[in-house]
């Protein structure tokens, strides 16, 4: 099968990250697809942890927030080194305005010998005028292949957060040749 | 099963392009809807990477929209009609899908997302002006000079439908 899950978390209770370790490494790549709130209101920030560590990291960011802000960032620009989006935060409304941010990364070739790219994009919802669109270009510079990785926010990931990792496998059918 | 992969390759040596022949509309009896193709690695200078369907080597049959940063500016365009992305001498990536590649009764949509972490990152929105099913896709650099390094890979998926 080309696309499986590998772990599906979800959180009972607000906790200080989701994390998907051991890795197997029998697939070529990974998509990330992630529903997360964090405890704090107002926006706060998504952050992914590779192998237990923030650093060695390089991204680039576009942005638009709807209400006609748009930007480009780096890791330079001030956030995070492993910054990954921004994500909503609790609000003081009714509890049918609580939403979650959703976002998607994808890492190719996770288990190879080379830096690892991966592309993020994510878009927050909280029932205003104001959510952002984000996407972000990746690059862990370590050679080392992808075991682990944990997705945190600012504060505490809210209850009711959810990630699923899946493991695609790179493959040949149907008769398609490629030169 | 929904997510066919169909062929890949990992390049051995420096390529100036890339192409996905004999591209089926089923497989097993399942019918075919939309195609994923994933490029990760880089070229031999910065490059904007074009798409060409069933040799048709016509540009303007590839109208498309471009929103791109590079770490501090923002801008859209619409000036280079082809492009899919870029991939620069630096580790980047594109990601595409191509939606109802097998239906003969209307032109073809593409999304393309291009991440270069010490460059630029984008989205494109394209249209192949041509109802025919698409049966073959080749990437190359648009000014068709450089090359896709060596270990650059590219791995074409199906979605069925």
């Amino acid at each position: 099968m080309t696309m499986q899950v590998i772990q599906h978390i979800e959180l009972g209770s607000a906790q200080s990250s989701i994390t998907f370790s051991n890795i197997p490494q029998t697939y070529t790549d990974l998509l990330l697809v992630t529903s997360i709130r964090d405890t704090s209101g107002g926006f706060q920030l998504l952050l992914l942890d590779i192998n237990g560590s923030s650093s060695n990291r390089k991204w680039r960011s576009l942005f638009g927030n709807g209400v006609g802000g748009v930007g480009s960032q780096t890791e330079t620009s001030g956030n995070p080194a492993n910054t990954i989006a921004l994500v909503n935060g609790a609000v003081g409304g009714p509890i049918s305005v609580v939403a979650y941010t959703s976002a998607q990364l994808y890492f190719p070739n996770y288990s190879g010998s080379s830096f690892k790219s991966f592309s993020a994009d994510s878009v927050t919802e909280n029932n205003s005028t104001e959510n952002y669109n984000f996407i972000e270009a990746g690059l862990w510079e370590q050679n080392s292949a992808i075991t682990s990785l944990t997705v945190k926010t600012t504060n505490t990931v809210a209850a009711g957060s959810s990630a699923t990792l899946y493991g695609i496998l790179k493959g040949s059918s149907g008769g398609v040749t490629v030169s | 099963m929904s997510y066919i992969a169909l062929a890949n390759i990992t390049l051995s040596s420096a390529a100036s392009s890339v192409t996905f022949s004999n591209i089926p509309t089923s497989v097993n009896g399942v019918a075919l809807r939309d195609l994923v193709l994933v490029i990760d690695g880089t070229a031999s200078v910065g490059i904007n990477v074009s798409i060409f369907f069933n040799n048709d080597n016509t540009t303007s049959n590839y109208p498309y929209v471009r929103m791109i940063g590079n770490g501090s500016t923002t801008s859209s365009d619409t000036a280079n009609p082809t492009v899919i992305g870029d991939l620069q001498t630096t580790r980047g990536m594109i990601k595409l899908s191509v939606m109802d590649y097998s239906a003969t009764d209307k032109h073809k949509t593409l999304l393309s997302r291009f991440d270069n972490p010490s460059s630029v990152l984008g989205a494109i929105a394209l249209r192949w002006a041509n109802t025919n099913a698409i049966t073959s896709l080749r990437v190359r650099d648009t000014a068709n000079a450089a090359t896709f390094s060596i270990g650059t890979t590219f791995a074409l998926y199906a979605i069925a439908g």
